[in-house]
């Protein structure tokens, strides 16, 4: 069977713009329930007051109940008093928080690893437990008690040998560079491994 | 992943927070410095008496509601549960996911494997392969074996997709017990 793209599909090959672009998705965090939220609420926010504006003039009482009419609304927007004030500061930090949601970058902890032909998506703890590893295995420490921080551009790595032991950081230092130069994680993480020791 | 625009959706959110924002300004600042607000709405106070506001209000509630509604409930389609191969032939995604695991072969640092086809934007599709890996994992084998083994699945199925793999660890990978010794 020769390889070639699907009549129906019309798929042309996996260009590298669809690639980067399917791993931008991957890496940042959807809005899409966000955004829902704050349609319905605002949505709910603008029909709840036309109900009760509706009401008012049509001269509906629900018994049992004091709805507020328009000489209420009309004075939560005009008249002093503490009540309005914290009902403005809400919707003022209601209307922060959205615009928060929607200009942060929303970078989930995964990193890109670059690759010809494929986009490969890594989670953050998968990348650091694999350095710990080779960094351990290398250095001849036990797995366990080697443990990478992994920064957006840096990963540090801390040894922490059984006392009575050596341990070689030059080796592990080089088993992680040779394992990021492999994976090619973007943006680059620089290695850097120090040893501790119990006090 | 799905077909969802993220782009809508913080045009939305950036909209709505602006305008949320704006109207607790207003409100706060009418009760505060009440003369201000009304110096600087003195020129529309005409046009906005004139204005039925329980009319304008219950348009802007009513169509509010509905894009709501139409919003929430387009979001997150674009999954398929078949993938597209040669000739428009649909395979299912579970077939697809058995040769993935195929063509992978015996690697214990795999725990699980999941193929998910979906149609991204404009009809075209694409699959995301899903891996749990074990804590520990050698990265470089199995981003190297998982690559090759999506190439030769493509191949098999003659399909020729974007292809998205995310390496994951998740709670498979905190309660999986070593199987190796190292």
């Amino acid at each position: 069977m020769t390889p070639q793209p699907s009549p129906q599909a019309g798929a042309p090959a996996p260009d590298a713009r669809e690639l980067r672009r399917l791993e931008r998705r991957e890496l940042h965090r959807s809005r899409s329930l966000s955004a829902s939220i704050a349609l319905w609420l605002t949505a709910l926010a603008v029909a709840a007051v036309a109900a009760l504006l509706l009401l008012d003039r049509t001269g509906t009482t629900v018994p049992g109940a004091t709805l507020p009419g328009s000489a209420e609304i009309a004075s939560l927007a005009g008249g002093a008093g503490a009540v309005g004030i914290a009902i403005g500061a809400a919707a003022g930090l209601v209307g922060l928080a959205m615009l928060i949601l929607a200009l942060a970058p929303g970078r989930r902890s995964r990193r890109a690893l670059q690759r010809e032909g494929v986009a490969i998506v890594a989670d953050d703890a998968v990348l650091a437990s694999a350095i710990s590893r080779a960094a351990a295995l290398a250095s001849r420490a036990p797995v366990d008690r080697t443990r990478t921080t992994l920064g957006r551009t840096s990963a540090e790595v801390a040894l922490r040998p059984p006392s009575g032991f050596a341990t070689d950081t030059a080796a592990a230092d080089e088993a992680a560079r040779a394992l990021i130069e492999a994976l090619r994680p973007r943006p680059t993480v620089r290695v850097v491994v120090r040893e501790e020791r119990d006090a | 992943m799905s077909r969802s625009s993220r782009t809508l959706n913080r045009m939305l959110l950036a909209l709505l927070g602006t305008a949320w924002l704006a109207l607790g300004a207003v409100v706060v600042l009418w009760h505060v410095r009440p003369d201000l607000v009304h110096a600087a709405l003195s020129p529309v106070a005409a046009t906005a008496a004139s204005v039925d506001w329980t009319i304008v209000a219950t348009a802007a509630g009513a169509a509010l509601v509905l894009l709501a509604a139409v919003h929430g409930a387009t979001r997150g389609r674009g999954r398929s549960g078949d993938a597209v191969a040669d000739h428009g032939i649909a395979v299912d995604k579970h077939a697809v996911r058995d040769l993935y695991r195929l063509e992978l072969g015996s690697m214990p640092d795999v725990l699980d494997v999941d193929v998910q086809p979906w149609w991204a934007r404009r009809g075209r599709p694409a699959w995301r392969i899903a891996l749990h890996v074990r804590h520990g994992a050698r990265l470089d084998e199995v981003v190297e074996r998982a690559a090759t083994a999506a190439e030769r699945t493509q191949q098999r199925l003659g399909a020729q997709v974007p292809i998205l793999i995310h390496v994951s660890g998740g709670l498979r990978a905190a309660v999986a017990t070593t199987r190796r010794a190292d």
